[in-house]
This record gives structure tokens, sequence and C-alpha cells, in this order.
């Protein structure tokens, strides 16, 4: 043992080697955490159930486990980093290790090399045992070795992010605490700056569309969505979130887990599901791939790193400014949520949405961020300088918190023109177009009736005259004044190189909706109204549309006319005339029509809503003549009748509707009596 | 040879060192004296590679002690702030230094360990404060470095220990060719020890001499004129410390000394008396503090 232990004689390889003594503890914790988690999972299912119900494993795949085992492996990570470069924390183990004849080039290289090389193996060596077994159960395949793979990059990723935020907190702090507390803020300081904007966008950029999808009410402000799944690219650069895939990888690994069929064969139809392509492999090498270049600063802040500041709290400037902007940042961001819920108290019911404030909620807002701001700052300057001389000398800083204001401030202003910016008429390749009181798909159905419903959403608008309008009404939108409104405008523009430009509007002022009705005089909704009744070759069945998605999975199917039973004469159960004129009368004349009549009444009802203005269509002069109620299907499952009812008001100015129901009227003479009858 | 040239160490505003250069050929002990707080740890850091200077550079052979790794290897830094593990013994300190010596010399180690009678297998914080500087300067030694630098290395050892001490850093130094330089605020622990003594007020180097031409340039003079003695008589010398009474005047004088007392001859004194000073005096007073008062200090 005597002999072993001087054994080592050059003090690089001896470096390297204490390295490797240090990096064992975090490492072994690793293996083990995957024999558990992985091996010993696979093995217990073959020894103890029927080798039939085995399945391919790599890991539990619950969503839950998966993401604490991630948490767990970025704080082992960090520690580990924190561990290795504790040298920097303590003064006398750093005179020696800086006098011994070695660069800080090599020691850092060292530990680095060290304990990646040790991470590598307590990934690698459990996940391989996993796959022994895996081939041992269905022999070997090329996808089973593409799993293990995956594994081990995502694990290895994350736990070489922890370990090099551990390490450069070690390099920028002078002492183990300032390391400690700077590494907690790296990892969550980028969080923090996406809340923050993502917040900020939120509450106060006109425009902003992010903040409606999924209908959370606070899709950015739950503090604990940690793994919310977002194609945004500054989640990417999220080391709390390591959600950089394109798929929810904890999904992806659920479906690993079931690749294979009852009868043990290799479920293909799975694989193909989540096929792992080179591209899902590209997020976390690029995650390695930031590691390694935040290494390789380290190497350059550890040469110019003063060792004289080691061991003295609040001398790591770099690491006490971090530091400070993590608190004042998360401060900030409580300001503004603590700010909104005060203006929400002064806002009266329905003046505005949730999101978007009025000036004097703005002005709250913006109060409350600056005021946490200027606190946390306050606080942080005194916890740095601890003597009253240096803190009024430090209070120069102060101002530093209307830094907190920027964002909200450019939101407020229209986001650096952001809200009233839309692409050129030349440029548009389509719109999609949602907004309030739009035709209904169905026509037929009432429009006063549809107020919980989300309106019909358009696409096209690629005329000029099209363009042009939607253009206008986007201006229209972004300028008015706020007033809530009972649905959002949606806008969605595709450019001519397939990229998208999206802007939402959920408070505008009453002229600015009243200007929205002119999109009924559209080329895109006059051509979409009179398609959807009249002309039935544009109809495509719900198998058809699968034969698309099949083709093409991107097809656009946004303004693909689905074939209705509105359409289907066979199934018309009921058409029931109202006659308001007379206000006494109705019935079903659905006996009177055969296939042809109904297609000439659907065809005169489309050509009447293609003659028609907005103004009609939204505000006819008299009140209409006649109500249309048709009952469409009558089939019964379960004793529940499976109708659908649509409703249409015809108005004087439909003159081809009217004309074939007098012609339809008087070809019952018997009818025609009694309406006669009822009218005299 | 370890050569200090134009060095300049800052902390923020304030100013450690300025503009220092001496150098320790092989074979030669410096001693760094100067007051708590003169810049003397700095100033040793700097030429172990701890620290950085802000001007000037330390080389070891003639290149910088930064670029210099394979010189370095031959360093070895006693800091007063001694770094022994909690769990740490005097053997596994020695595979520790070990590994990054590569001529440590586990002979020397044992002898060295059984001469100042330390046990090699406890714990080294449970033993006293002297205890633990005596380990750390066995591990120097067995390090078999070509470069020492001790700082503060004789605080906590008892004379006997300290007697020790110095006769194996001078028996090391002796055997090969060793350069040291050894940073103390007692000029008494080196004055025997050292060929060039560095003393550093102010965060200036004042006196870069050898040992043995530390008092020449200096003496002491009490002189009695038979008129009043006054200050501006004596010009065309270098003199500090003036006081003088009637016709009696003390004062400390510097230079060429044989012409200087030629010059106070000329003035035909009733009496004149020189005196060599000793080590400790020429440090106060370039040290340019007088010995504190305390007389009266607590007197209500």
């Amino acid at each position: 043992m005597k002999r072993k232990v001087f054994s080592t004689n050059k003090d690089s390889t001896y470096d390297f080697v204490k390295a490797l003594k240090n990096g064992a503890i975090p490492s072994v914790i690793v293996f083990i955490s995957l024999l558990i988690y992985s091996t010993l999972l696979s093995f217990l299912l073959i020894i103890r159930g029927p080798i039939q119900d085995y399945k391919m494993v790599f890991s539990e795949a619950d969503g839950e486990v998966e993401s604490m085992f991630i948490i767990f492996l970025l704080i082992l990570g960090i520690m580990s980093g924190l561990y290795m470069f504790k040298f920097l924390g303590n003064k006398e183990e750093q005179n020696v290790l800086l006098s011994v004849g070695l660069s800080r080039k090599q020691l850092l290289l060292n530990r680095c090399s060290a304990f990646s090389l040790e991470l590598l193996l307590a990934v690698v060596t459990p996940l391989l045992l996993t796959l022994a077994i895996n081939i041992k159960v269905f022999g070997f395949n090329l996808y089973s070795l593409k799993v293990c793979a995956f594994f081990i990059v995502v694990l290895f990723s994350v736990i070489l992010v922890g370990f090099t935020i551990g390490t450069l907190s070690s390099i920028l702090a002078a002492t183990k605490t300032e390391a400690s507390l700077t590494a907690l803020s790296l990892t969550i300081l980028p969080f923090g700056i996406i809340q923050f904007f993502y917040a900020s966008f939120s509450f106060f950029l006109r425009g902003y569309s992010e903040a409606f999808k999924g209908g959370a009410l606070f899709p950015i402000f739950d503090f604990f969505s940690f793994f919310q799944k977002s194609e945004n690219i500054m989640r990417y650069l999220n080391p709390l979130t390591m959600n950089y895939s394109k798929f929810d990888y904890n999904a992806i690994l659920s479906v690993y887990s079931n690749l294979y069929d009852e009868t043990q064969r290799f479920n293909w139809g799975a694989q193909n599901l989540y096929s792992l392509k080179l591209s899902e492999f590209t997020s976390f090498f690029l995650w390695i791939f930031i590691s390694l270049s935040v290494l390789l600063l380290c190497l350059f802040l550890f040469d110019r790193r003063k060792a004289e500041n080691t061991g003295l709290l609040r001398h790591g400037k770099a690491a006490s400014s971090i530091i400070t902007l993590t608190a004042v940042l998360y401060a900030s961001g409580f300001g503004l949520a603590f700010g909104v819920f005060k203006a929400r108290e002064y806002i009266k019911l329905g003046s505005c949405s949730f999101f978007l404030l009025d000036n004097y909620g703005k002005f709250l807002s913006l109060s409350y961020i600056l005021l946490y701001a200027v606190i946390t700052l306050f606080i942080c300057l005194f916890l740095y300088t601890l003597n009253v001389k240096r803190l009024i000398k430090s209070l120069k800083l102060l101002p530093l918190a209307f830094l907190a204001l920027i964002i909200p401030i450019i939101c407020i202003t229209g986001g650096l023109g952001f809200s009233t910016h839309t692409p050129s008429e030349g440029n548009i390749s389509k719109i999609s177009l949602q907004y309030p009181y739009a035709p209904d798909n169905k026509v037929f159905r009432s429009y006063i009736a549809k107020d919980n419903v989300n309106p019909n959403r358009y696409t096209g608008f690629n005329s000029t005259k099209d363009k042009k309008l939607i253009l206008s009404l986007h201006k229209t939108l972004a300028k008015s004044e706020s007033k809530m409104q009972p649905y959002p405008v949606i806008i969605k523009y595709t450019l001519s190189n397939g990229k998208e430009v999206e802007r939402v509007f959920p408070e505008y002022s009453d002229e600015a909706l009243i200007s929205l009705f002119e999109v009924f005089e559209s080329d895109t909704v006059k051509d979409y109204l009179y398609r959807r009744l009249a002309d039935k070759s544009s109809h495509i069945s719900v198998e058809e549309i699968m034969e698309l998605i099949n083709e093409d999975p991107h097809v656009d199917l946004d303004m693909q006319i689905r074939k209705s039973t509105l359409n289907e004469f066979e199934e018309l159960v009921m058409f029931e005339l109202k006659s308001t004129e007379a206000g006494k009368y109705s019935f079903d004349i659905s006996e009177n029509l055969d296939e042809e009549k109904y297609d000439k009444f659907l065809t005169a009802v489309a050509t009447d809503y293609r003659n028609m203005s907005a103004a009609d269509y939204y505000y006819p002069k008299e009140p209409c003549k006649y109500i249309i109620k048709l009952r469409i299907g009558n089939a019964e499952a379960e004793g529940i009748t499976n109708s659908t009812y649509y409703t249409l008001h015809i108005h004087s100015t439909m003159e081809n509707t009217l004309s074939f129901l007098d012609s339809v009227i008087t070809i019952d003479d018997s009818r025609s009596q009694t309406i006669k009858k009822i009218s005299l | 040879m370890i050569e200090v040239k134009g060095v300049t160490k800052r902390y923020e505003d304030f100013t450690a060192i300025e503009d220092i250069s001496f150098s320790t050929p092989p074979c030669s002990i410096t001693g760094l004296v100067g007051y708590n707080g003169a810049g003397k740890t700095t100033l040793i850091k700097i030429a172990a590679g701890i620290y950085k200077a802000d001007e000037g550079k330390v080389l070891l052979s003639g290149e910088n002690v930064f670029n210099n790794n394979n010189e370095r290897k031959r360093l070895f830094f006693v800091p007063d702030e001694l770094y022994f593990p909690a769990t740490a013994t005097l053997k596994t300190m020695a595979a520790y230094y070990k590994g990054y010596y590569s001529n440590f010399n586990i002979e020397i180690f044992n002898k060295l360990t059984k001469l100042f009678s330390l046990s090699t297998d406890k714990k080294i914080k449970s033993f006293s404060k002297g205890m633990q500087r005596q380990s750390e300067i066995i591990l120097a030694l067995a390090s078999s470095p070509k470069y020492m630098l001790l700082d503060e290395t004789f605080d906590g050892l008892d004379p006997q220990k300290r007697d020790l001490t110095k006769k194996l850093l001078l028996e090391y130094m002796a055997e090969s060719s060793c350069s040291l330089i050894i940073s103390s605020h007692n000029l008494s622990d080196l004055a025997n020890l050292c060929d060039r003594v560095c003393l550093i007020n102010g965060k200036k180097l004042v006196i870069n001499s050898k040992t043995e031409d530390l008092g020449l340039e200096i003496r002491k003079v009490r002189l009695i004129l038979d008129t009043e003695v006054k200050e501006d008589m004596f010009s065309p010398l270098s003199i500090e410390k003036f006081k003088s009474q009637g016709k009696s005047a003390v004062f400390v004088m510097r230079g060429d000394i044989k012409k200087s007392i030629e010059y106070l001859q000329s003035l035909n004194p009733v009496s004149l008396e020189t005196f060599e000073m000793p080590h400790e005096e020429i440090f106060l007073n370039e040290m340019e503090g007088e010995a504190l008062e305390t007389e009266g200090f607590f007197h209500k």
C-alpha cells in the first residue's frame, strides 16, 4: 500500500488522478441511480414475469419521475462542479495548487476531463447493461442501439450542463457560499429572463399572441411549469427546463418502452411514430456544445481570475453581479405579478382583458416592478457593502433598477413597431383571420346565437383586394383604443418564404369591431360561403381528408370544405318555414322537396349571400320575412335522437331565396290554401 | 535564480507594493523584512505564481514564473496559512506532495520526521501550531525544491526548532544550490541566516543590501561643539533624526562614512562619537518609526 501511495511521478497525471478521486462520488451516484433506474428494472422484469411481458426498458418512463430524475442529475452536476473546484473558495488549498508547477489551464483541464470521463463511464456502463438485456430478450436490432445512444446523450448532456454551471460559478466567485449562490442564479436566471420577457409581452405588448395559446389563464406566470414544452428558441437556452427536443422526450421514452407488441415482434408502426432521427440528437449535442464553449470560456476566465480575492466574501464582482441580477429580475417579476393583481382591483369589469391593462393598470404595474427592483437592489447593495459609508457610495448604482422597466416600456410603446408592423402586400402568400361575428361555417346557423362559440376562421385572402382589406383592418386594430371585446381578432400571415407572422388583438374599439364586418365582402368569405352551399364538387369527406393527411402530414386543411349533413338531402327530416310577415303560421314543407329542389334552394341562398353587402348581412333594414329551420338526421342510438338543427333568416334582399320559396309554396295547392286560410 | 523586476501590485485602489526589484542567486537566501501588512506575503505569492503582478514580473531562471511551469515544478511555497485537510497525516501529505514534486525524497522525509520527533500517522490538525509549521518545513525540504519561498516560517517555532530549522535551511541551500526567499517581520530571525536583506516599507523597497553591508553606510553620531549646534551646519551631509540641545546634537548619518567623519572633524568638535547601529535599530530607523510611546498610556 505504501508503495502505491508514492507511485505517481508525473505531477499533471497525479493531479488528474486526484481529480478522478474527487469526481468519483458523484459519478458513482449517477452509476448506481442508472443501475437501479434502468438495468435493475430490466433485469427484474425478466426474472419476475413471463418473458412475453417484457418490454424494451431503458427507464421507468413515468413523466414526473423522469423530470425529477433530470433535475436530480442537473443538481448533481452542479455540485460536482462546485466540489471539483472547491479549492477556489479555500485560500490555503489554492496557495498549494496554484504554486505546484501546474498551469491554471492544466488544473482546469484535468478536472474537466477527469469528471467527463468518469461521467461517461457512469452513464454508458449501466445503459450498455440494459442494452445487453434487451438484446438477450429480443435479439440485436439497430433501433435498440439508437435508443441506448439517445439515453446516453440525454443523460450525459444534462449532467455536463450542471457541471459547467458549477465550474463557471467557482471561477467567478470568491467563496464557496458565493459560488453556490452563483450556481443557483445561473441555473434559474435564463428561466427568470424568459418568464419576465414573456410576462411583459403578454401583459403589455399589443398583438402578441403566445399568451393566448393553450387556453391557460397564466401560461407564463406558472413558475412550476418548468417542463412545459415550447418550441421557442429561448427555452432551448434554459438549463432548468432542458426542454430542447422537438418532441417531448418523456413521451418518446414512454413510446420506446412499448415498442414491442404482444407477440414479441418489434412494433414498426410505433417506431415510425417516434423514429429516432439525427435531429432528435441535435438539440442535446447543442447543449454539449454550449457546455464545452462555456468551459472554454472558463479557461480564459480562470487564467485571469484574481487569486487574492479567494476566501473574501463579496469580492467576486462577476458572481455578485449575477446574483444581484437574478434577485432583481425575480423581484421585478413578482412586482409585475403583484402590480397586475393590484391593477385588476381598479379595472372595471369587462373594460379590458386580463393581459392587456388600461393606462392606469400599466402605470400601476410599472410602479410595482420598479419598487420591487429598487428594494431588492438596495438589499443586495447593503449585503455587499455592510458598511454605511460604502453603502451610500454604492447607492449611485440604484438607478440601474430602472433597467427592469426597459422591456415592459418597449412593449407598452408597441414593441419597437411589433404591434403596428404589417408584412408588405407583395410578400403575403395567404392570410388566416378569426374574428367575432364571422359568418359561421355552417352558414345557416344564426350569427346572433353563437356568443360562446369560437368564430369561424377564414384562410385565403390572397387577392389584392382582400390583402388590402386585412392590412387596413390590422392597422385599425393596432391603433384603436383598448376595450374588451367578446373574442380576440387573430390574424396570421403566411409569407411567400413560408414564415408566419401572427398577431392577436383581444382589445379594440367598437368602431374597429364594426369595421371588421367588411370582411364579409371579401372574395375569400364570399367564395367560401358559395362553395359551402352550392358547389358540391369542392366538398371532401372525412376519408378524403385522412388520405390528404397520409399523403402530406403538413397539408393545409384550413379551407378544405368538409362534406356536412347540411348538404345531405337524404338526411333531411324537417324543413320548417315560418312567416314572420304574417306571424301566425309555420309548417314543414319537406314533403314538397326533392333533392333537386333542395339543391336549388341552397344555390339560391348561396347566390343571395354572394350578392349581399355586409350592411345587408349584419344590419338588415327590415325584419326578416321568413325563418327557416332545418332538422337533419334522425338516427337513434340508445334512445337518443341524433339530429342537427340549422336556422336561416330570409330577408327581403335575398331575392333568389324568396323566389324559390314562393315557387315551392305554390307547388302544393292544399298547403297554399292552408296558408291563405291562415292569412285570412 | 529568482529575479523580481519592478513588481507592483494593487488591490483595487490600494497599492500594496510598488516597483520592487531584487534578485536571489542560486545558493543564497534573501530575507524579506517589513512590518505587518508591508506587502511581504503579496510579493512572495507573486513569486510563487499565485498572484499576478499588475506591473513588473518575477523570473525563475530567466523566464516569467507564469510561463515557466518546468521551473515552477521545482518551486516550493511554504505559506503563512498552512493547508492540511482535516484527516491529513504527515504520511498522506507526503503522498500528496510526492504526486506534485517528482523529486520528493522519501528518505529525507523519514529522517526529518525523526529529527523533529513528529508522528507520521497522527492527524496534522491535532498538532500544535508550531508542529504544523515543522510538518510543512519537513514536506518542503523533502520535496527537494530548487526555489523555496517561506512566508513567516519561524512564527510559532520554539527557539530550539527555530535554530534547527535555520541550520537545515542553510544545509539544504548549500547542498542543493537552492534559492530561498524568507519573509519575516523580525529581522533578528533573518540576520544570521540571510545573505541579503530586503526591507519593504511604505509599499517600496527601502533596503536591498547584503547582510554584512547592512550597517556599513549608516552611523549614529553624538557631537558636542563649542558653539550652539544648528542643523544647517550639516547641510553637506545626509543626516536624519536630528536632535540638538544647546551645544550638543544627536543624529543618524548615511553615505560615505569616512568622508562624513572628516567633515564633522573639520567643525572642531569638543566631542565626536560615532556608533555602528544594530540591525534592529537600522530596521526601526528605515521604517521611519520611533519606538512607539506607551508610558502613561493607561494613566487616568
